[in-house]
């Protein structure tokens, strides 16, 4: 896309539109009135902030999906109460819980992607990324609160949860990798 | 007391609920990477039907708005910040429980 209609120069600086669209929609949200005053004011405060703390103009790789996204939130939604129904589970159980150390190999290159997925895996409970290894593509994720063996099950898991945020943010790129 | 009262209640009760859980799962498991489950998971459910109960009560597009965005902010921070602590902690090798059943000596 052109870089000139999506960041147009201000002042000798460039103003990503995106963000500041953003902000707007923040500034309007959180005043909670959907007025022109409101509108004019989240648009200047806008550009304001990007002007003063300008972010370098790089591409973030994510291109949202509707439907996919309509999924994924479903998903996250049902995943959210059942783990935490698991996790409360196991903080009334006597002894200790069962947990494991789970090294996952994702199939997704972009930055983005692995991201987006590291933090659906934290913020969904009984799991948690302890570390990622950028050279092998893998990440150690700790899981409780599953008894036996489940490394399997959890690599499973894991590479459904990719597919899932790449169609719901992947680029065309990253949807034909993981065919 | 109308529906959206009791929902509002039944949220709010379950909500607070899940924070209890989440400082009990604190104070019971035994390594920083089970606690940052229980610290950080109920948490996020709870908090997020504490602000369903909070919109509940007052059921409008201005109170949609700030609660929105904090519920987002909440799930973004919490992932981070969790990550931030779990590195630390399977870096230094304490995800292992202490043999002597003795409270782990890195907190």
């Amino acid at each position: 896309m052109n870089l000139n209609v999506l960041a147009p120069r201000v002042f000798g600086r460039r103003v990503p539109l995106p963000l500041v669209a953003w902000l707007t929609l923040v500034w309007t949200a959180l005043w909670g009135d959907v007025s022109a005053g409101n509108l004019l004011g989240g648009l200047a405060a806008g550009v304001v902030v990007t002007w003063l703390l300008p972010l370098p103009a790089v591409d973030p790789g994510i291109r949202v999906n509707p439907v996919g996204l309509v999924r994924f939130l479903l998903w996250f939604a049902s995943e959210t109460v059942v783990s935490t129904l698991r996790v409360v589970f196991w903080v009334v159980h006597p002894g200790p819980p069962p947990t494991q150390l789970v090294r996952v190999r994702l199939r997704t290159s972009s930055e983005s992607m692995v991201v987006l997925t590291m933090v659906a895996i934290t913020s969904v409970p009984g799991s948690l990324v302890a570390e990622l290894y950028p050279e092998e593509h893998e990440l150690a994720v700790h899981v409780l609160g599953l008894p036996g063996e489940v490394t399997e099950a959890v690599r499973a898991d894991i590479t459904a949860l990719e597919r899932r945020i790449v169609e719901a943010f992947g680029t065309r790129a990253d949807r034909e990798e993981l065919r | 007391m109308s529906a959206l009262d009791v929902a509002a209640a039944a949220c709010l009760l379950l909500g607070s609920v899940l924070a209890l859980a989440a400082g009990v799962g604190l104070v019971r498991f035994r390594t920083t990477l089970d606690r940052m489950h229980a610290g950080t998971k109920p948490q996020v459910l709870g908090v997020l039907l504490v602000l369903l109960a909070m919109w509940l009560h007052r059921p409008t597009w201005a109170t949609a708005g700030p609660l929105l965005l904090a519920g987002f902010s909440q799930v973004i921070t919490v992932s981070v910040a969790a990550y931030m602590v779990a590195r630390a902690s399977y870096a230094r090798g304490s995800s292992a429980p202490p043999d002597d059943g003795s409270a782990p000596s890195d907190d």
